[in-house]
């Protein structure tokens, strides 16, 4: 008979084989799939004071559970129960609702986005102006003023991808030589400067919204009464 | 799986009122008794429960009529009841069970049988217990509790050994054993987590 102590028991126990065995067979008894213990626990029982009491124990165990009543629901539950589940049946369904909804905030806030990056474009155009190149922005930039002027063309292509068209980035002239003192770099420095500030102005609008629409989203699916999923 | 269960679906998905107040009155007992004996309030037991019927009928055009529809029910209650628990704001339990029972001026040794047994049971950790409560008093088998905890028949066997070993442990403890078997300690030590 296979031993109580299972690999992954997280009882320790110390049980002499014999009480082992002898627990195991009374499990098995009150669980109703062994119906005569053999000689050998019983034989066991009879001379080890522990297992004896843990048999008492579960005689009183069972009859304790007979003696209990167990607990009736609520007089009127089925009707109370079928009664609030036709009404929510009638109801327009809550879940199409906040999905309908959600749907609804999400396009509104796209909606806003587009149009605060074109209001955006307009007020930025009058400070700056850029020459966009056609060519793909990636490639092997042979100097910093190429390198910049790589990167502008990149702000104007992620710009236009947001529907910022018209956004322009003016960039100093840059010749730059490749080494020198380092108040040559100073256009390159301001060049940079500007870039950054034509990065975080093209695209902060859309995170922004996009955020939004994302809290607006969440919030709506939730609702106040759903509760966390389960597996069923 | 009983062919009259599966009528029974079959009338419920076709929204006739009077098979679903059938249903529930067919599981209410378990379901309620479940709940009960999990939360340990009685309030609670009854909002679940009601949650769950909800959930049963909602999701009814997914059960499968070659299952038995109990254990599926009884797995909607177990896994409501832990969402439930891990949601719940602490707070002092109160045994519903004793303001409940009618007043008693002396307990006689049947009450306080079932009394210890009721306190044993709820320091059961919450699987273990659910495990327990369905083969002991609900008389269901180790395959349809397996199917509603959705473990092995296995784990099932083992966790309700561990529950009755527990209660066992403790109607000793408490002096529930008469005083010719307490005469040894208990073969386990406390376990080690």
């Amino acid at each position: 008979m296979k031993a109580y102590h299972e690999p992954d028991d997280d009882l320790v126990r110390e049980t002499d084989p014999a009480c082992a065995q002898s627990l195991e067979s009374l499990h098995l008894r009150l669980d109703g799939v062994l119906f005569q213990e053999s000689a050998e626990v019983l034989s066991h029982r009879a001379s080890c004071a522990n297992c004896q009491s843990l048999e008492e124990s579960s005689r009183r165990l069972m009859d304790g559970l007979k003696l209990d009543r167990p607990d009736a629901p609520p007089s009127g539950f089925a009707d109370r129960v079928v009664e609030r589940y036709q009404s929510e049946a009638l109801r327009p369904s809550a879940k199409r609702s906040r999905w309908l909804w959600a749907g609804l905030a999400l396009a509104a806030s796209v909606t806003v986005a587009v149009v605060s990056i074109q209001l955006l474009s307009k007020s930025v155009e009058s400070q700056v102006t850029i020459v966009s190149r056609p060519t793909p922005v990636e490639r092997k930039s042979d100097s910093l003023g190429d390198s910049i002027n790589d990167a502008g063309n990149a702000v104007v292509s992620l710009a236009k991808k947001t529907g910022l068209d018209g956004f322009n980035l003016k960039l100093p002239t840059l010749a730059l030589p490749k080494t020198g003192p380092l108040d040559r770099l100073e256009p390159a420095l301001s060049g940079m400067q500007s870039l950054g500030n034509g990065a975080v102005l093209s695209v902060a609008p859309l995170t922004n919204s996009a955020k939004r629409a994302a809290d607006l989203f969440w919030r709506e699916l939730n609702g106040p009464d759903e509760m966390k999923p389960t597996s069923n | 799986m009983s062919a009259d269960d599966a009528g029974l679906v079959r009338c419920c998905l076709d929204g006739q009122m009077a098979a679903m107040r059938q249903l529930i009155e067919r599981f209410q007992a378990d379901v309620f008794g479940l709940c009960i004996k999990l939360l340990n309030h009685r309030h609670d037991a009854e909002d679940v429960a009601q949650e769950v019927f909800f959930r049963v009928f909602r999701s009814l055009k997914r059960w499968d009529p070659t299952r038995p529809l109990k254990p599926w029910i009884m797995g909607i209650t177990v896994n409501r009841c832990r969402t439930w628990l891990s949601q719940r704001v602490r707070r002092p339990e109160l045994a519903d069970y004793l303001h409940d029972s009618p007043a008693r001026e002396v307990r006689d040794d049947s009450s306080e049988l079932v009394a210890e047994i009721r306190l044993a049971l709820r320091q059961v950790r919450p699987d273990y217990k659910a495990v327990f409560v369905m083969f002991h008093e609900q008389g269901q088998s180790y395959e349809d509790i397996a199917i509603a905890m959705e473990r092995p028949v296995g784990t099932v066997k083992t966790w309700l050994h561990r529950a009755r070993m527990e209660i066992l442990e403790s109607l000793r403890r408490r002096g529930m054993v008469p005083n010719e078997a307490m005469a040894a300690e208990p073969p386990t030590k406390r376990p080690t987590k």
